[in-house]
């Protein structure tokens, strides 16, 4: 080693393996699954993790073919071309589940298990107005969707839950047009919805029941307005704005609330 | 025609929706939702079937024979076990060709309300009738009940007594004071009267406060010895739902305030029903329309007190959380204070608990300033009946209808009517306080009432085989560690076992000691089910060295004997001798008797790893689980430690963990886990033929050795 060397940034000497987005061809398979073209190879079925679930839902997907090696990172789903970007985010949507809560209609406490009854829906409670004028404000770089936040992101959700209400990133669904770096529309009217979001119109919000234990670890805060639930099945449910939750539902709420 | 069915509740397009997927004898899979059949699918078609666990919802998939790969549902994760049986029906019929349909799966419902039943207990929490803290409460305290009612006895005869006092002033003014009705004497008596009545109620109040006191510690040790251990009693999966500051919270703080509430409130609120009853009595027979007139407004203040009950129980119990919060903080920190210095985080760690003791600080301040703008306000409200006493009282004596002696009585008597009600106001605050803990403290005690308990132990000599049939575990039902495990270790036999660091080695020892249950299958040890077994019984007959040994704040000598606290000294030196630790024991100035601090941070982690095998092998165990016990030991200590385990080990039925494959050397066989469950399972020389696994890991640490034998070279 030569002695004036001098030490290389991590980031310089460590091959991140961020996927080139020009050169990736995401596609849906018949079967239901998506597959990727990359480099001279077909993968048939990948499987697409957020890193940053909670603060960075549209950034850093790590892209793994079917025996769960990783093939490459997106950086941000807006580096992707528009019918790319819309393979990927349905696949997200599919892979992260996570129900809005509309209304909290029981909650039993009992021998150490929160027992609650539910009304959910796909998209968040009266959300769409705001979601879709955030959505565009937040466009240029990669609007963010805080869908489905993972237990890695539960540990950065504390941390770094300043940082996303500074973004702005109360978006209802991600828009591929305000993903894209050129996204040149705003406002709601000439927004193409994802495919999520094409089912989630005219969905009709449903009753769920979720058994929750540990209930300091288990409902929880994402930063000063979002409260996330996970129940021991290992569903998750969100309320989107506890600022916008009727009274009842609240109080139900509140003792659980930190 | 049987068919296994599988309920789903999302639609391809995560739509939530009401479908099935069966699989029959006719060995066709059909998908049906909304009443409708949406596809079939021929099972010899289908090569594979398995799901996916995505994050809140998962999927089934086929691999069909022709290659390609389709998903047949999606469902949201509460369906994900259901669908894991269904995959291994599907899979057995692509193998073998025969349709094996089981008998329908026992539905976990509440047979009563027909809800589903949580994983993990036996009973339904709904139709669960827990008793009322305050009835749990009277039930603890019934061995001290016959104090606290002699304490009581003496406080209303106090009471009582001091109640008089206004009678004799009564008698003093109207039928001694007035001119020309008394003597000098009989005014002498009547004070003398008014004096003893006093002096002998203080005492007698005196004695009955200090039985108080003593009742109501001695009820709190109780309550904090039974909370203890429960703590101690607890499984590690119930453990793991609280940190370490909530329990040392609810086990000396909880009790403490119950104790507190009991000594000052439980005396006061009975010594005030008693004047109150008292009081009301001597009033009403007085002047029963005057009296009604004063206790006018009461009514409406205990609607809004009771009103203003569940308001004030919330904050009360946010209050106990913030504090909680803070305790934990301080511990977890403390706790690693080290890595908290070597990282120089230390304003970062400050910033942090000062921003939880101002949550905690807030909270309790706008709970006192609820308080503090309430307070005035009640106790003006039924104060305002003593204005109206004075008013109207004054008026009848003018027109001389009532007599002044009577009045001052009156006055008098409010006044000790008014202090129990006052006092009612802020009763709710402090029985607030003290539920809140006393509920906290019941949450401890209730914990796990419908685990699976043995109800006739089983007690045999655990010299035999250890064996898993078909065990599945996952921390998180949801997040399977281990799958459907089997194997057996014979009598005497030392096992190893290896995989990937996070496969579940460790995890399989915590079963064996039964830390955790298994979510299916079961551990025999001599063909007796370990859960039929006395945890202790079967905890006294393994041995085991942790991969994160403990070591207790105290003396070498104190720590190895908390294996065995009856060893005698030449036991302890043999075993620190087998674990090669005598010798660095001896270097130290107080030898055994040297004070290694808290986690034995005062001595190295190959030191620490020593005493925990003496620790192990000091109590002669029938069973030696040895995780990673020599890691952080150079590869000579180690090898001595393992001629002297291998002389203790023979006879001994052991389960060995280790990644240096050397440490495995003298293992019968050896069981190769990966993330599916056991992948190999042979002697060493069997595995190396193999060319599996177990080959590839020898060939890479091989490899790894000998590079760092040429790196370590000197340059020429
Ligand atoms: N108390 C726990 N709660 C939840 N998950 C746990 C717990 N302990 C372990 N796990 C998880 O279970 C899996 C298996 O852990 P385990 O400790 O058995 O691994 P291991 O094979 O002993 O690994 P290593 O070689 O690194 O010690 C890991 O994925 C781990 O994250
Ligand atoms: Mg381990």
């Amino acid at each position: 080693m030569s002695e004036n060397a001098e030490p290389r940034g991590l980031v310089n000497v460590i091959d991140i393996g961020w996927l080139d987005a020009g050169g990736a061809e995401f596609y849906a398979t018949p079967g239901g699954f998506i597959g990727l073209r990359y480099k001279g190879s077909d993968y048939r079925r990948v499987t697409l993790r957020r890193a940053l679930p909670v603060r960075s839902p549209l950034e850093f997907i790590s892209v793994a073919d079917a025996d769960n090696s990783e093939i490459g990172i997106i950086r941000d789903v807006g580096e992707l071309s528009g019918p790319q970007a819309q393979v990927v985010l349905g696949e997200l949507d599919k892979r992260y589940f996570c129900p809005y809560i509309y209304e909290v209609a029981s909650v039993k406490d009992k021998l150490g298990y929160v027992y609650m009854e539910l009304l959910v829906g796909a998209s968040p409670p009266n959300g769409a107005a705001r979601a879709a004028g955030e959505g565009a404000r937040a466009g240029g770089r990669g609007a963010r969707k805080l869908l489905g936040a993972g237990n890695s992101g539960a540990t950065d959700g504390g941390r770094q839950s300043g940082e996303v209400r500074k973004q702005g990133a109360r978006v209802r669904k991600p828009d591929v047009a305000a993903a894209k770096p050129s996204a040149g529309n705003s406002g709601a009217e000439g927004r193409k919805p994802t495919a999520g979001e094409l089912g989630a119109e005219g969905r009709k919000p449903y009753k769920v029941s979720a058994a929750v234990k540990d209930v300091n670890k288990n409902i929880r805060m994402l930063d000063a307005d979002r409260l996330i639930i996970f129940d021991v099945d290992g569903n998750r449910f969100m309320v989107n704005s506890i600022a916008a939750l009727d009274r009842r539902s609240l109080k139900a709420l509140e003792p659980y609330m930190f | 025609m049987n068919r296994f069915v599988l309920d789903y509740d999302l639609d391809l397009n995560m739509r939530p929706a009401i479908g099935s997927l069966s699989f029959g004898e006719d060995a066709a899979i059909v998908a049906e939702q909304g009443g409708a059949e949406l596809f079939r699918l021929d099972g010899s078609d289908v090569a594979e079937a398995a799901v996916i666990a995505g994050v809140g919802a998962g999927l089934l998939y086929a691999r069909l024979s022709d290659g390609g790969e389709r998903v047949l549902c999606r469902f949201t994760m509460s369906a994900l076990k259901p669908a894991g049986e269904f995959c291994k029906i599907v899979n057995y019929y692509a193998q073998t060709k025969t349709a094996a349909i089981p008998a329908d799966r026992e539905r976990r419902v509440c047979p009563k309300c027909g809800r589903p039943i949580v994983e993990e207990l036996t009973v339904c929490i709904f139709c669960y009738d827990r008793k009322s803290a305050l009835k749990r409460f009277f039930s603890l305290m019934r061995p001290f009940l016959k104090r606290i009612a002699a304490a009581e006895g003496f406080l209303a005869v106090s009471s009582v007594l001091y109640l008089l006092v206004p009678l004799f002033s009564r008698f003093l003014i109207d039928d001694h004071l007035r001119p020309g009705t008394g003597t000098p004497a009989q005014v002498l008596v009547l004070a003398l009267g008014m004096l003893a009545a006093r002096a002998v109620g203080e005492l007698i109040f005196i004695v009955s406060a200090r039985m108080f006191n003593h009742a109501a510690i001695d009820f709190s040790n109780h309550m904090r010895n039974a909370a203890y251990d429960k703590v101690q009693r607890l499984s590690m999966g119930s453990l793991a739902r609280h940190t370490p500051g909530d329990l040392i919270r609810r086990v000396m703080e909880d009790t403490l305030t119950i104790k507190n509430f009991l000594a000052d409130g439980g005396r006061w609120a009975v010594e005030q029903i008693i004047t109150f009853v008292v009081v009301m009595g001597i009033l009403f027979f007085t002047d029963w329309k005057m009296t009604l007139i004063v206790f006018a407004p009461v009514p409406a203040v205990m609607v809004l007190l009771s009103r203003f009950w569940r308001f004030i129980h919330i904050r009360y119990e946010r209050q106990w959380r913030k504090h909680s919060r803070c305790q934990s903080i301080l511990h977890d920190i403390i706790k690693g204070i080290r890595t908290v210095k070597s990282f120089g985080n230390e304003d970062v760690e400050i910033a942090k608990f000062s921003k939880a003791t101002r949550e905690l600080a807030e909270v309790s301040c706008s709970n006192e300033k609820i308080w503090a703008l309430l307070f005035p306000f009640l106790t003006f409200f039924t104060g305002a009946g003593e204005f109206l006493v004075l008013y109207l009282g004054s008026k009848a004596i003018m027109r001389g209808e009532m007599s002044f002696g009577v009045l001052v009585q009156f006055t008098m008597y409010i006044g000790y009517v008014y202090a129990p009600l006052r006092w009612l106001v802020s009763f709710p605050r402090w029985l607030a306080d003290a539920m809140t803990s006393m509920v906290k403290v019941f949450e401890i005690l209730d914990e796990e009432p419908g685990i699976r308990a043995a109800e006739e132990p089983e007690i045999r000599p655990l010299t035999g085989e250890i064996r898993f049939d078909g065990v599945s575990f996952g921390y998180k039902s949801y997040e399977p560690v281990l799958k459907d495990v089997s194997f057996a270790v014979r009598p005497g036999e030392m096992v190893g076992i290896v995989g990937r660091s996070g496969v579940g080695k460790s995890t399989l020892i915590n079963l064996v000691m039964r830390l955790y249950d298994p979510n299916a299958g079961r551990i025999t040890i001599n063909g007796a089910d370990i859960r039929d077994m006395p945890p202790d019984y079967l905890r006294e007959s393994i041995g085991v060295v942790f991969q994160d040994t403990f070591l207790f704040a105290g003396t070498i000598y104190d720590n190895i004997l908390y294996a065995k606290p009856d060893a005698a000294p030449d036991e302890v030196f043999a075993a620190c001798k087998a674990a090669n630790a005598h010798d660095f024991i001896m270097q130290t100035s107080d030898g055994y008797n040297t004070v290694i601090g808290e986690n034995g941070y005062s001595i190295s982690g190959g030191e620490r790893q020593r005493l925990a095998i003496a620790r192990a092998i000091i109590k002669n165990p029938s069973i030696l689980i040895l995780d990673e016990a020599t890691s952080s030991l150079d590869v000579e200590t180690e090898s001595v430690i393992q001629e002297s385990l291998s002389r203790i080990v023979s006879g001994r039925t052991t389960l060995a963990i280790a990644h240096r494959l050397s440490t495995l050397r003298q293992a019968d066989r050896l069981i190769v886990l990966d993330k599916s469950g056991i992948a190999e399972m042979g002697t060493h020389v069997e595995l190396l033929r193999k060319k599996g696994i177990y080959y590839k890991l020898v060939m890479a640490q091989r490899q790894s050795s000998s590079g760092g034998k040429r790196a370590a070279a000197p340059a020429p």
